[in-house]
C-alpha cells in the first residue's frame, strides 16, 4: 500500500478554524507525514501553493475570503499549479458541495468527521491514481 | 427527437465511452470529469430538452453521483450501468432516433432501480456510516485550543448578529455568522462533543435556509440565534469546567432550542416587492403601483409587474432591473482582510522576554553611565554606545507590543451588550465603534472589561432618553452611542459618549446635600457637580433600573480605573449628551514614578498618586493627640506617614523640617508621606516580587535601577491601610 504515498512532499492544510488545522495535522502525522504547512484562508492558501511545492493540499470547503472550492478552481486555471492534488475536506450531509468539487476536478474529499484511516485510504487513492495504478 | 449535430455528438460520445471504460468505482477525478462531460454534452447539444433522453441523461448522473458519495453497494454493477449509458447513447446516435418506445431507456432505469439506484427513490439511503474516532479525547490541549477558538468565533458571531439585524439583507453577513457555526459543529465532531455539534447544527441549518432565502432575517430568527450563541457559551463554559476538573460533560436539554426553530415563521412576506422598492425609491407613485396591480389581477394569466410597468411607460427596464437586484439582496463586497502569519506563542515565554527586555535596557544604560567607561573619552565607543541604546530602546518596544491586543474584542462584546439593553429598555440605540484596532497590554484588557460595561449600560440606562422623549426634544428617535479608543501620548485612551439627555446638574446637587456629600452646594462649579457622581454611595437615578440596578456605583468605576493607574474624566452639556473618558496607562508593565530616598534605601512612587511635595517649615508641623503628626500643606492639616518608620529603615531623616514631604492621594484621600529626598522620575519595569514577598502590604513590586540597585515600588492603598494601622504589620 504504502509504496504509492510519498511521506515525504509537503502538505498544505488550509482551514480557517486552527483547531481544525490542528486535528488534521495530527491525523496527517498519524498517517507518516511530517512536512506540513497552513493556512487560515482560501487566499493564503493560494498564495503558498503558487510560491512553493505542494505536493498535496487538504482543503475545508468553508473558509472566509476564498472557499475551498474557488481555491480548487484557481489551482486548476493555473498551468503551473493544475496539478497539484488536492482534498476536499466537507462537512456532514452537504452532498451538492461534494459534487460541485468533484466537478471542478477535486482528486478526493472527506467527510468530518473523519478517521486516520479514511484519510489515509482517501490520500491513498489519489496518489494511486496519479501513479497510474 | 432529431439530433442537432449528429457527427459531433457522436465523437463527444465517443470520447464518454473511453472515459468510463478506464473508469474506476473509486476514481473520484475520474468520475469528476465524468459528470462534467455529461453537463458539457447536455448543454452543448441541448439533451435535456428532449423529455426522454433528458431523464436518462439524469439517470446517469444520478448513477455517477452516487458513485461519488459511495453511495451504492454494488459498485462494479454501477459501473457497468454507466458504460450501458453510454452505449446506449451511442446506438441512439448512430441510428438517428430513440430506440423503439424508449424501451432501453425504460429497462435502463429498471436496472437502475433494482440497484437502489433511482433517482426518485430520495437521496437519504447511504451506505457510508460515518464511524466516529475518539480521537485523543485525551488531548485537553485540542479541547483548550477549540474552547478558546470557539469563543472567539461566538463572540464574532454576536457581532455580526447585531449587525445583521440592523442590515438584514446584507448577506455576506449571514455568510459570516454561518461560517464559524458550521466550524464549531466541524470541530466538535472531531472533539466527540455531540451536544455542541448538534446545537450546532440546528442552527447552521437554519441559517442555511436564511442564506438560500427560503427564511426572511427576523427579530424571532436573530433572538433564536443569540440564544443559541449563549447555549453554546454554557456548553463551552461546562466543557471547560469538565476538562479542568476531568468530570464528565453535562447534559443540556436541546428541545427549546428546537422548538423554537420550529415555530420559526417560514413565510416569505419578508422579502420587500419590487413594486414597493420603486414607490420607496420615489421611482413610482403609490397610485400608479396600485394601477398596475390592479392590472396585473385582471390579467387571465398574469405578467410579472415589471413588465406591466415598463409597458405602461411608468417605469424605465433599467429601474426595475435594478430594484429586482435590490430584492435580491445588496451584497456588499468584503473588505480584503490583510493576512498577517501569525504563531501561537505561551504567554509565559512572552513575560519572561519583556521581563528580560526589561533589564537589559537597564545594563546598557549602568554600562552607558559606568564612569571609567565616561573617563575613557572615546568618541567611537561614545557612538557604538548610542546605537546599542537606540536599538535595545526598540526592542524593548517591540517586545512589549508583543502582549500588546486590539481592543476590538473587548468593543464586539459591547455590541451584544447594548443590543440587549436596548431591548429591555425599549430605546433606540445606534452603537458606533471606532478604533477597534488600538493595541493594549492583554493584562489590561480584562481589567477595563467590567468597567467599561457598567458605563455602557449607564450611557443608555441613564444617559439616553427614550424614542419618545428624544421626539419631544426634537432629536432623532434613535440615540447614539460611540465606543471610541485610540492612543495618544503613551496612554490609551476610550470614550463612551452619547447624546443622550446629559447629567442633570439639579439632581445630582440635590442627592449630594441629602446624602451630606456636600455642604456648600452654591460654591460648586458645574465641573466639580460632575465630579459628584464618583463619590461613593451615589445614585441619582429616581428608579432603580432593571438594568443598572442598585449595585455598584460609579466611585467603583472610578476606583478600578485608578488602580490600573488610569484616569477617569466626564463631559457633559445637559440637553445634549455626555461623553465619558477613560485615560489608561498602555501596559500595566511600566509606570511612571519618581525615585525617593529613605535611608540608603530607594522606593518608588507612583508619580499618579503624588499632587506635590515640599519642605515643611517648623510652624507647619503638628503633633495632635490621638491624630499622631500632622503637616498643614495651604491650609490644610494632612496625616504625616513617615516611610523610615512604616518600613523600619535606620539612618533616614527624621526631622521634617530637614526632609521632603510629599502630598500623595489615593481614592481622594490625601497623606503626606516623609521622605529624604528625591532622585528623580523615570519609567520603572515592575517586577514582581516573586511568590514569598507577594503578600507585603504596602509595596507593589520591584524594580532594578539605573546604578543596578533595586528599588522597591510603593502600594499606595497599602500604605494608607497601614497608616491607619487597620493593616496587618508586614514586621509581622
Amino acid at each position: 500500500m504504502e509504496k504509492y504515498i510519498d511521506f515525504g512532499i509537503k502538505v498544505l492544510v488550509a482551514d480557517d478554524f486552527a483547531t481544525m488545522r490542528k486535528i488534521v495535522r495530527n491525523i496527517l502525522k498519524q498517517i507518516g507525514f511530517d512536512n506540513i504547512v497552513e493556512a487560515e484562508d482560501g487566499l493564503a492558501a493560494l498564495q503558498i501553493v503558487k510560491q512553493d511545492r505542494i505536493g498535496l493540499v487538504v482543503t475545508d470547503w468553508n473558509m472566509p475570503n476564498m472557499s475551498g472550492l474557488e481555491l480548487l478552481e484557481k489551482i486548476r486555471e493555473n498551468p503551473e499549479t493544475k496539478h497539484v492534488p488536492v482534498l476536499m475536506v466537507t462537512a456532514e450531509g452537504l452532498k451538492d458541495n461534494v459534487i460541485a468539487a468533484v466537478k471542478a476536478g477535486v482528486n478526493n474529499y472527506v467527510v468530518k468527521p473523519f478517521t486516520a484511516e479514511t484519510l489515509q485510504e482517501k490520500i491513498e487513492q489519489i496518489f494511486k491514481k496519479l501513479a497510474g495504478a | 427527437m432529431a439530433i442537432a449535430d449528429p457527427v459531433e455528438l457522436q465523437k463527444a460520445l465517443e470520447q464518454l465511452a473511453l472515459k468510463v471504460v478506464m473508469l474506476a468505482e473509486d476514481d473520484v477525478p475520474g468520475l469528476g470529469s465524468f459528470l462534467t462531460h455529461l453537463d458539457s454534452l447536455k448543454e452543448r447539444f441541448a439533451l435535456a430538452d428532449s423529455a426522454e433522453v433528458g431523464v436518462f441523461l439524469q439517470e446517469m448522473e444520478e448513477v455517477g453521483t452516487r458513485l461519488v458519495l459511495q453511495e451504492v453497494e454494488k459498485a462494479a454493477q454501477a459501473m457497468e450501468l454507466l458504460n450501458h449509458g453510454v452505449t446506449l447513447l451511442l446506438t441512439w446516435v448512430r441510428d438517428g432516433q430513440v430506440p423503439r418506445e424508449g424501451e432501453a431507456w425504460e429497462a435502463y432505469r429498471q436496472l437502475c432501480q433494482e440497484l437502489g439506484l433511482d433517482k426518485r427513490e430520495g437521496a437519504s439511503a447511504t451506505s457510508e456510516e460515518v464511524e466516529r474516532k475518539e480521537l485523543d479525547f485525551e488531548d485537553p490541549e485540542l479541547v483548550a485550543n477549540f474552547l478558546e477558538e470557539a469563543r472567539e468565533h461566538l463572540e464574532g458571531i454576536e457581532a455580526n448578529l447585531v449587525y445583521l439585524e440592523q442590515h438584514p439583507k446584507e448577506l455576506e453577513a449571514i455568510n459570516a455568522i454561518f461560517r464559524p457555526f458550521h466550524t464549531i459543529k466541524g470541530v466538535a465532531g472531531f472533539l466527540n462533543l455531540s451536544q455542541i455539534q448538534e446545537a450546532g447544527h440546528e442552527v447552521e441549518s437554519v441559517l442555511d435556509e436564511v442564506r438560500s432565502g427560503r427564511l426572511p432575517v427576523s427579530q424571532g430568527l436573530i433572538d433564536l440565534v443569540l440564544g443559541a450563541v449563549d447555549l453554546l457559551k454554557m456548553m463551552l463554559a461546562d466543557l471547560a469546567e469538565a476538562l479542568t476538573a476531568r468530570r464528565s460533560l453535562s447534559v443540556f436539554d436541546l428541545t427549546p432550542l428546537k422548538e423554537q426553530i420550529r415555530r420559526l415563521p417560514s413565510a416569505s412576506d419578508g422579502v420587500p416587492r419590487v413594486g414597493e422598492i420603486l414607490v420607496e425609491k420615489g421611482e413610482l407613485a403609490p397610485e400608479e403601483l396600485a394601477e398596475s396591480l390592479a392590472a396585473q389581477k385582471s390579467q387571465a394569466a398574469p405578467q410579472p409587474l415589471g413588465e406591466i410597468l415598463v409597458q405602461g411607460g411608468k417605469v424605465t427596464p433599467q429601474k426595475v432591473a435594478q430594484a429586482l437586484v435590490q430584492q435580491l439582496g445588496e451584497t456588499r463586497p468584503v473588505a480584503e482582510k490583510q493576512v498577517t502569519e501569525t504563531v501561537k506563542v505561551d504567554v509565559a515565554k512572552v513575560d519572561n522576554l519583556v521581563d528580560l527586555m526589561g533589564e537589559l535596557v537597564i545594563v546598557q544604560s549602568q554600562v552607558r553611565q559606568n564612569q571609567k567607561v565616561a573617563a575613557l573619552n572615546d568618541q567611537r565607543l561614545e557612538r557604538d554606545l548610542g546605537q546599542m541604546a537606540r536599538i535595545t530602546s526598540e526592542l524593548q518596544k517591540i517586545s512589549m507590543s508583543m502582549r500588546m491586543i486590539p481592543i476590538g474584542a473587548t468593543f464586539r462584546k459591547m455590541v451584544r451588550l447594548v443590543r440587549d439593553l436596548s431591548h429591555k429598555t425599549g430605546k433606540l440605540v445606534n452603537l458606533r465603534l471606532a478604533g477597534e484596532d488600538t493595541e493594549i497590554d492583554r493584562n489590561m484588557v480584562e481589567a477595563i472589561y467590567d468597567p467599561l460595561v457598567h458605563l455602557v449600560r449607564n450611557a443608555v440606562d441613564h444617559g439616553l432618553e427614550t424614542p419618545e422623549r428624544r421626539q419631544a426634544r426634537g432629536k432623532p428617535p434613535e440615540g447614539q452611542l460611540w465606543l471610541r479608543a485610540y492612543h495618544k501620548g503613551g496612554n490609551i485612551i476610550i470614550e463612551i459618549e452619547e447624546d443622550g439627555q446629559g447629567l442633570d446638574r439639579q439632581a445630582i446637587l440635590a442627592r449630594a446635600v441629602e446624602r451630606g456629600l456636600v455642604s456648600a452646594p452654591e460654591q460648586l462649579t458645574p465641573a466639580q457637580i460632575d465630579q459628584l457622581i464618583f463619590e461613593p454611595g451615589f445614585s441619582t437615578a429616581k428608579v432603580v433600573t432593571e438594568v443598572s440596578g442598585r449595585g455598584v456605583g460609579m466611585d467603583v468605576v472610578k476606583q478600578t480605573i485608578e488602580r490600573l493607574r488610569g484616569k477617569i474624566e466626564i463631559s457633559t452639556r445637559p440637553g445634549e449628551g455626555s461623553c465619558f473618558t477613560l485615560r489608561l496607562p498602555l501596559t500595566l508593565a511600566i509606570i511612571d514614578g519618581m525615585v525617593v530616598k529613605v535611608g540608603e534605601e530607594r522606593y518608588i512612587m507612583p508619580t499618579v498618586g503624588v499632587r506635590e511635595t515640599l519642605r515643611p517649615l517648623p510652624q507647619d508641623y503638628f503633633t495632635v493627640k490621638g491624630e499622631g503628626e500632622l503637616i498643614r500643606v495651604r491650609d490644610r492639616l494632612l496625616p504625616m506617614m513617615r516611610l523610615h518608620r512604616l518600613f523600619g529603615i535606620e539612618r533616614a531623616e527624621v526631622n521634617p523640617t530637614q526632609a521632603l514631604v510629599m502630598v500623595v492621594e489615593y481614592e481622594g484621600e490625601q497623606r503626606a508621606l516623609l521622605v529624604d529626598e528625591i532622585l528623580g522620575k523615570q519609567e520603572i519595569v515592575i517586577k514582581s516580587l516573586g511568590h514569598v514577598f507577594q503578600r507585603i502590604q504596602g509595596l507593589a513590586g520591584g524594580t532594578i535601577l539605573g546604578d543596578g540597585r533595586v528599588g522597591l515600588i510603593v502600594d499606595l492603598a497599602g500604605l494608607f491601610q497601614l497608616g491607619r494601622g487597620d493593616g496587618h504589620n508586614y514586621t509581622q
